[in-house]
């Protein structure tokens, strides 16, 4: 391989950690409380808000029937205003959380509701207000699924994060369908393919092992 | 009993200088409790509770016993708010429960600790750390949540335990933490929620022993309820029965079970005293005298009479052949308490007079029916 390749492979990787990276963390930190709230406000629960609950599940089923090639160029009036372009790794970074958020709040409301509603109850008796009980017992309680559901987030951006070459993003998805694909370059291909995979296993390490290191549950008495 | 040994340190909880006072229990008023719950999907409309009335003395271990769905988990919750009746008022020393809002009901459920079947302790914290969960909702201090947490830990007698998780406790150790957990702020009432019934035979005593021991020492009044008499039996002072949202029966724990009145009272009573007739002579048995060989009796033995040798008195004065099919001779709350089942000639001469004799004991007698 070339040095030239070389240096287009790394900086490609860098292009889709800083998406991925980017796009992960704003999207936990939208789709956190939008998860929160779509556990806690059916009827009878925490925060009762029927209506509301239904209107903004519509939208995230809406957003996550969508498929990602689609929202990106869908979208891009929104990602002008946000990022003020639509073209380059940064613009694409709006998409990508577009698609990330309503993933991760499905994620973060599945595992709350794993938790077990005694505890809630007891809680409540112990004189919780609604939101201690979200702070100190629901996400505690749901930290190694959230973790591992986080994990799986990363992994699937890391597979969108290939198309946002559409839109000029860059990475490494981008790299494999330009050099690899369009310019005949096997070798390339055979890289992109490689790094992805080598890539998509130390994330999925990584999670695997903090969702150890938080699951209190698992150790055997 | 050996099961207190372990709390033997425990009485610093009422001597040390808290800042909050050493509560004593609160006293539990039901005023026509009702909950139902409406008509839906082609069902009925459900009463849970009907028209509950019910007094729990400060200071007491109150048994609320009820088979599942009686009402019984209900009744329990309406004391703490978690479950709002539709009519009726429950006050706690004269608080109305339902005029609470939501402020002054997490501030009331503070004074009232709660333990459950299922011990519903965080899987994620420590065994520290979930005794202290209830401190840190109402904000106190951290070094003394450390210090009344560790005061909570010895007296529930899991030192060892203190950096330990859920997983890695046994049942009865779990339901520990739980009581210890209940207690953190040191509440006026204590709930019990069936709170030994996932638990084994000996660990249930050693629970048991432990609520008794710290209604003892604090004075907290404790409510529990179970479907299981030989809790009501072990450490309650007065009970009461609940059948599809109705109180049956409810008195003094001795006099209950020495003299049942309804008819689910008295089938809860036969699971503790012993007297449940074999089965194989149960089915035997018919209402009806006639051509009857023998007559079978329930005697019951309680207070002052209870050592009563009646039964040498039977076949020497009346000169009555008695056998004896069940029985046990039993103490509730340090008093004898015995409960024998006979068979005697089926002739009703004989009857009579045996029931006469044992009424002179000042001990009852019942018919329980006869076998050919």
């Amino acid at each position: 391989m070339s040095p030239e390749i070389a240096r287009l492979l790394v900086e490609a990787l860098g292009q889709t950690l800083y998406m991925v990276a980017s796009a992960g963390l704003i999207g936990t930190a939208l789709g956190l409380p939008l998860g929160v709230f779509l556990a806690t406000s059916g009827r009878g629960e925490l925060f009762e808000a029927v209506a509301l609950n239904r209107v903004l599940g519509l939208i995230v089923n809406a957003t996550r029937s969508t498929p990602f090639i689609i929202l990106v160029v869908a979208i891009i009036p929104f990602t002008r205003l946000v990022a003020g372009t639509s073209i380059g790794t940064t613009a694409a970074i709006v998409p990508l959380t577009v698609a990330a958020t309503p993933f991760i709040a499905r994620i973060i409301e599945a595992a709350i509701r794993e938790v077990d509603g005694g505890l809630i109850e007891a809680s409540r008796a112990m004189g919780a207000t609604p939101l201690q009980i979200v702070r100190k017992v629901l996400l505690p309680e749901a930290l190694p699924a959230i973790v591992l559901g986080l994990t799986l987030t990363a992994v699937s951006l890391i597979g969108y994060s290939a198309m946002v070459g559409a839109v000029g993003g860059g990475g490494l998805g981008d790299l494999g369908i330009r050099f690899g694909y369009q310019r005949f370059m096997p070798e390339v291909m055979a890289a992109v393919v490689i790094v992805l995979i080598a890539l998509v296993q130390a994330v999925q390490s990584l999670g695997d092992w903090i969702a150890r290191r938080v699951n209190k549950r698992l150790r055997s008495a | 009993m050996n099961a207190l040994t372990p709390f033997a340190g425990a009485l610093p909880l009422t001597a040390d200088a808290a800042p909050l006072p050493p509560p004593g229990g609160a006293a539990i008023r039901f005023d026509a409790v009702s909950k139902r719950f409406p008509a839906k999907g082609g069902q009925a409309a459900v009463a849970a509770l009907d028209a509950v009335t019910l007094d729990v003395a400060p200071g007491s271990i109150t048994g609320i016993i009820g088979r599942s769905g009686a009402g019984k988990s209900t009744l329990l919750r309406a004391i703490n708010g978690l479950d709002r009746p539709t009519a009726g008022t429950v006050r706690i020393d004269g608080l109305d429960v339902g005029a609470l809002d939501p402020a002054g009901l997490r501030a009331l459920r503070r004074e009232i600790g709660m333990i459950f079947q299922h011990f519903a302790l965080l899987s994620s914290s420590t065994v520290f750390d979930n005794i202290a969960l209830p401190l840190e909702l109402a904000g106190t201090p951290r070094d003394e949540i450390t210090r009344r947490v560790d005061e909570l830990i010895e007296l529930v007698g899991l030192v060892d335990k203190r950096g330990r998780y859920p997983t890695e406790l046994s049942g009865g150790q779990k339901q520990r933490v739980g009581i210890a957990r209940a207690l953190a702020t040191r509440p006026r009432v204590l709930l019990s929620d069936e709170a030994t019934s996932a638990l084994d035979p000996e660990t249930t005593r050693s629970i048991l022993a432990l609520l008794k021991h710290i209604n003892a020492v604090t004075g907290v009044t404790v409510v529990l309820i179970t479907h299981e008499m030989h809790v009501i039996k072990e450490i309650c002072d007065r009970v009461a029965v609940i059948e599809t949202g109705r109180i049956i029966e409810t008195g003094d724990v001795y006099e209950v079970l020495a003299r049942p009145q309804a008819e689910t009272t008295r089938s809860f009573v036969a699971s503790v005293t012993g007297a449940a007739l074999p089965e194989a002579f149960a089915a035997r048995l018919t209402p009806h005298p006639e051509g009857a060989r023998q007559t079978v009796l329930r005697i019951v033995f309680t207070g002052a009479n209870a050592t009563a040798p009646v039964i040498s008195r039977l076949s020497r004065s009346l000169d009555v052949d008695v056998t004896i099919i069940a029985g046990q001779v039993d103490a509730i709350g340090g008093k004898p308490f015995g409960n024998l089942i006979v068979a005697i000639p089926a002739r009703p001469d004989v009857v009579d007079a045996v029931v006469a004799l044992t009424g002179a004991h000042g001990l009852q007698a019942e018919v329980l029916g006869h076998v050919t």
